[in-house]
């Protein structure tokens, strides 16, 4: 066995700080595991080589993506729901708990609450759930993509699909509880576009970061910048509206979020802008998940 | 000239059996003692092995470019996912006796003093071992017996530079510690 000094891969503070490591060498030394013999590599060999003629045999495995089936519902369906399995309990009972607070939040206090909720929660829940989706630990499932029969990038794709459409459908049902409780404060098609832009921006910026480096960062930039955005806007708010101490503060700027969605062509721009980018950063995400498989 | 794994694994894929035969010579020991080690298994380690072997035959993907780093990467998920399944955690609690069972002992072995003292003495390096954190443990192992640099193991554990730098430190530090208190109750 190569004896491998370890202290080389350490820097002067850590090699200070460990002191003499002479005894943990000795102890990985003497941790021996016996080599296979011959006869175990011959049985090893009789069991591989069947499954190369198999392999070698004329004909292919169609993937379920291959492109004569590239459109078939069914088969991005197929992979979606095998995706939506591989999600654990804790992720979709997030969502809900979110959602159930947002409809609480509206019956109880009012439209503008709700509106406010949909508006700052929803980009937080999507690039939460892409970076969870996306960190390391099923990322390390990436050999096992490159022999399934779905490409990596598609995979990619259905799972980042899997994760918006379902915090999707929750901001979606919310908006319908708002249409449906008569909470009409607010034109539809602007709120959309203020909710989705962000939405699709933070969760784009989560994904690349979380692919790219780590699903720390991934988290914690979006997380910030979204922060930024709300502490930017709530300065804005303060210096701008009319407040007395007899009214609510929290209300005034509700109020205010409202007023701007509904008039403010520049707030639809910069929601338009954080989508394109958003979506631009996905394609990114997913040219590096490509270098990353073959590297 | 002796063919890069790279080139034999692309002979592999066009169904060459020589490519596979040399490319499982140079494997099946390294990859073995890697799963070894990090099951603490012999008999699941060798399923293991034939497992990975055949992942790596059976892809149909892009060729990797640095074939001796995605065996490992293999073979490491591999054992990952049979770690978590609730069988092999009842398994585990057998392979000291299972390991005991692959060695018989022959006239060619030492007295049977001295296995037992090997085996015993096995067994406790392996209980120092398997106390540290998986993540720490894979580290060291790649490290230390497979002599993959820092980068490589980067790429088969799925982390960055500074994080598989901060692991081998902490599996040192723990090991250390771990056996100074052996040492000296």
């Amino acid at each position: 066995m190569n004896e491998i000094d370890l202290e080389r891969d350490l820097t002067e503070a850590q090699r200070a700080e460990l002191g003499d490591l002479s005894a943990v060498t000795k102890l990985l030394v003497s941790y021996e595991v016996a080599d296979p013999t011959p006869s175990e590599t011959d049985l090893l060999l009789a069991k591989l080589k069947p499954v190369l003629a198999e392999r070698t045999a004329p004909e292919p495995i169609e993937s379920p993506l291959s492109p004569s089936r590239a459109f078939s519902s069914q088969a991005w369906l197929g992979v979606a729901r095998a995706q939506i399995e591989i999600l654990p309990l804790g992720f979709w009972l997030a969502g809900v708990a979110v959602g159930t607070l947002g409809l609480f939040v509206g019956f109880a206090a009012g439209a503008e609450w709700l509106i406010t909720l949909i508006v700052l929660l929803a980009p937080l829940l999507a690039a939460g759930g892409v970076a969870y989706t996306f960190r390391p630990e099923t990322r390390g499932l990436e050999e096992l993509e490159r022999i399934s029969v779905v490409g990596p990038l598609e995979l990619l794709y259905i799972r980042l699909g899997v994760v918006l459409a379902f915090n999707g459908s929750i901001s979606a049902a919310l908006m319908l509880a708002l249409g449906l409780g008569g909470m009409d404060v607010v034109q539809l098609w602007r709120l959309v576009l203020v909710w989705l832009g962000p939405m699709i921006g933070l969760a784009g910026l989560a994904l690349y970061i979380s692919v790219r480096w780590h699903t720390i960062a991934g988290t914690i930039v979006p997380l910030v910048l979204w922060a930024g955005a709300i502490l930017f806007g709530w300065r804005e708010i303060v210096a701008r509206v009319e407040w007395t101490p007899a009214t609510s503060l929290y209300r005034v700027a509700a109020a205010w979020l409202i007023a701007q969605i509904n008039n403010s062509d520049g707030l639809l721009l910069a929601a338009s802008i954080a989508l394109i980018v958003g979506l631009f950063l996905m394609q990114q995400a997913g040219q590096t998940v490509m270098r990353n498989r073959t590297a | 000239m002796q063919d890069t794994d790279e080139a034999l694994y692309r002979e592999v894929r066009r169904g060459s059996e020589a490519a596979l035969t040399e490319i499982v010579h140079r494997y099946h020991a390294p990859l073995l003692r890697f799963l070894h080690r990090l099951t603490d298994n012999r008999m699941s380690a060798e399923d293991l092995v034939q497992e990975t072997f055949t992942r790596l035959i059976i892809y149909r993907g892009e060729p990797p470019h640095n074939f001796r780093t995605w065996a490992y990467t293999v073979a490491r998920n591999l054992a990952r996912d049979q770690f978590k399944s609730a069988y092999f955690r009842l398994e585990e609690s057998e392979s000291f006796e299972d390991w005991d069972e692959r060695r018989p002992m022959s006239a060619a072995d030492n007295s049977l003093e001295e296995t037992v003292a090997a085996v015993m003495q096995r067994h406790e390096i392996n209980l120092l071992l398997q106390q540290l954190p998986a993540a720490a443990h894979e580290v060291l192992v790649l490290r230390f017996y497979h002599d993959l640099s820092l980068e490589q193991i980067g790429a088969v554990v799925g982390l960055p530079l500074g994080t598989v730098k901060s692991r081998l430190f902490n599996a040192l530090k723990t090991l250390k510690t771990l056996l100074h208190a052996e040492i000296t109750p």
